[in-house]
């Protein structure tokens, strides 16, 4: 516990010092990106104004925690997404191996995860914009943007594919151990044991591939005008804006790196007692 | 009709049926020498060829667009005059729209129909040479015979009072191409490839530093364990800690968006993954018997490690990550230009996907979103079907 709660900290303090120096360098004040400056940011939260006008200025602090929140709403909403999906048709593709409808569904899931989130974002846009009148744009409804981002992150950049993948595996293990073949005999429930078997390698999957994740929820909200953390930062860079503003969000991006980590932790170490120190 | 089970057989005897690692390696081998070829064209052919500011459609182009349910038209207004000179509102009086390029010595032809019975048609604005209308039915046509832009309109009269009018700009150009026009009368293929300069060399420089530096760092950190141990951990843990595309937002917009100090980012970004795998692999190998027994036999480390551990154990990986890195520094650069981070005017895919996208929802064009889309997945399947291949042939081999 103690290493990894160092190990959070390392992450920190090594992703402020990177920020900072980066920031240091980009156009603009650099006195304003030194970490000691940082502190001011607290005092500063509520004061400080992004310059850019599609904000209408108001103020970093609640730009940045309605970024945040919309970021987390993406990024959580495709995490359930993903499990939602993945577990019953990892498991269905193994305990049902002989039906037409489950192979098909997981060959129509393979195929759609191989392409990257761009492209499927594009073909999302297009198809919505074109077959059902939704054009996204940034005055348009959130709503739509939020639901058609959380769809293509779910379905691309072999997100889905992967932790499908893993879960057959784990299914396959599980259900190859001598008490499960006898409790399948004996025609015994033996689900309950299978899903909780099932969370460490849901967990893993999805804590290795967290920076894909969070890479892609970038992606998906700057494709289809989700001010997310993404948009955020990215907006602030391109337009040069306050160094201090692009570091706070910049950081809270971190944080959800993090919460990422402290998840899988927490629940592998709910599943599987062996690996709760 | 029997063709095609003759040609199949035929294809399947040369190369292999599909899936098999000699078709999988052909089929990537093939599609990545399209992608070089275009890649040394575009460094040939001078850049002003592909930023042509009008060019010609060729009819599947019109075909394609008819296809997929667009018009081909721009800036196409109707309205009916009245005494006063005011324009009312009228859209839709013009049920045709002209297609919007023709070629010089090429007959032209555009048969307007209206839903208001009009007579008396007449063409006005710029009106190209050889461009003629018929005045009692509308019929546009003629060989145009200078190059240029022209505002036409299209004009004809209701009754005595009003007039409607459609205006339309016609792009005249003196050469054929392939994959017909953009939005601005660009030649997409041209574009295309001209935007393969930002696939090949960049990828290979990305590849450069993530894939060798990561071996290398993963190598030596594993094999030897101590200090160079604990700078692999140091290097992975320090790149891995910040989101990859914050890296390249901030040092972008510190670099300016340069393609090649982008790729040496994304192959920083590649780093890790690459040290870790190898790391791994070169761990779990460093105390096994064969290593002792070469030792013994007076093999040195050197060769030992390379020759030995990371040659056999970890060369399908490293594969693996070769191709994936040239993916992700393409996806790079095709995202930043999507953003429209670099400079629009560059003929890039991320760029033409996003022209194209707008172009497609507006009901324009669809050449340029459907050339470029497929381009993209062309030279990422390229990819993965040479990666298949060489790892199916190696796994046979063994």
């Amino acid at each position: 516990m103690r290493a990894f709660l160092l190990e959070l900290v390392a992450i920190v303090v090594i992703s402020i010092v990177l920020v900072c120096a980066a920031l240091g360098m980009l156009p603009g004040d650099p006195a304003t990106a030194w970490p000691g400056r940082t502190a001011d940011l607290l005092t500063t939260a509520f004061t400080l104004r992004f310059a850019d006008a599609r904000w209408a200025n108001p103020s970093a602090f609640a730009v940045i925690f309605r970024a945040a929140m919309l970021s987390v709403t993406i990024i959580g909403a495709t995490a359930l997404l993903l499990v939602l999906i993945a577990v019953p048709l990892g498991v269905l593709s193994v305990t049902r191996s002989g039906s037409r409808l489950v192979q098909s569904v997981r060959r129509a899931v393979s195929a759609a995860s191989s392409l990257p989130v761009l492209v499927l974002g594009t073909v999302i846009y297009v198809v919505l914009g074109r077959q059902f009148g939704v054009t996204v744009r940034e005055d348009t409804s959130i709503v739509a943007a939020i639901v058609a981002a959380i769809a293509t992150l779910a379905l691309g950049d072999r997100l889905l594919a992967d932790i499908v993948q893993r879960v057959e595996l784990a299914t396959r293990a599980v259900l190859d151990e001598p008490y499960m073949r006898a409790v399948r005999a004996a025609n015994l429930g033996f689900r309950r044991h299978l899903l909780q078997s099932l969370v460490p390698p849901v967990a893993e999957a999805l804590a290795a591939r967290s920076m894909f994740l969070i890479s892609g929820a970038i992606v998906a909200e700057l494709v289809f005008y989700v001010h997310g953390l993404g948009f955020t930062v990215e907006h602030a860079v391109a337009t040069n804006d306050d160094p201090r503003l692009i570091l706070a969000a910049a950081m809270a991006l971190i944080a959800i790196g993090l919460c990422f980590r402290v998840v899988h932790r927490g629940a592998i170490a709910m599943a599987d007692a062996r690996r709760r120190t | 009709m029997t063709s095609a089970p003759t040609i199949r057989s035929a294809w399947r005897k040369a190369v292999g049926a599909p899936g098999t690692s000699r078709g999988s390696l052909i089929a990537g081998i093939v599609i990545l020498s399209v992608v070089l070829g275009a890649n040394i064209a575009a460094y040939v052919i001078p850049p002003e060829r592909s930023r042509a500011d009008f060019l010609y459609e060729p009819p599947h182009a019109q075909w394609l667009q008819r296809l997929l349910w667009t018009s081909d038209v721009r800036d196409t207004v109707a309205h009916i005059l009245g005494q006063s000179g005011n324009a009312l509102s009228a859209t839709g009086v013009f049920v045709t729209k002209p297609r919007p390029t023709a070629r010089t010595g090429q007959p032209f032809e555009y048969r307007a129909q209206s839903s208001l019975p009009l007579t008396n048609f007449s063409l006005q604005g710029e009106v190209p040479n050889g461009i003629t209308v018929d005045p009692g039915t509308g019929v546009v046509s003629g060989v145009p015979t200078s190059v240029g832009k022209y505002a036409v309109i299209l004009a004809g009269t209701l009754d005595a009072d009003r007039q409607a009018e459609q205006h339309f700009t016609l792009f005249v150009d003196d050469r054929m191409l392939v994959l017909g026009a953009d939005g601005m009368g660009r030649d997409v293929l041209g574009r295309l490839v001209a935007s393969a300069r930002y696939t090949i060399v960049p990828g290979l420089i990305a590849v450069l530093i993530g894939v060798a530096g990561g071996a290398l760092l993963g190598a030596l950190g594993g094999f030897y364990a101590g200090a160079a141990g604990r700078v692999h951990q140091a290097v992975t843990a320090i790149i891995q800690s910040v989101p990859a595309l914050l890296i390249i937002f901030i040092t972008g917009a510190i670099f300016q968006y340069n393609a090649y100090v982008m790729m040496v980012v994304v192959g920083l970004i590649l780093l890790p993954e690459t040290a870790n795998g190898v790391f791994e692999r070169v761990q779990s190998f460093r105390r096994r018997e064969f290593v002792e027994a070469a030792r013994e036999l007076g093999m040195r480390d050197r060769t030992i490690l390379w020759n030995e551990i990371v040659w056999h154990n970890a060369r399908s990986f490293l594969l693996t990550k070769v191709t994936q890195g040239f993916v992700y520094a393409i996806l790079v650069a095709v995202t930043l230009s999507y953003l429209g981070l670099t400079d629009r005017n560059l003929p890039q895919i991320g760029g033409m996907l996003m022209d194209g996208r707008e172009a497609m929802i507006n009901k324009t064009t669809s050449v340029v979103a459907v050339a470029s889309l497929s381009a993209l997945l062309l030279v990422i399947g390229g990819f993965s079907l040479m990666e298949r291949g060489i790892l199916q042939t190696w796994a046979r081999r063994r």
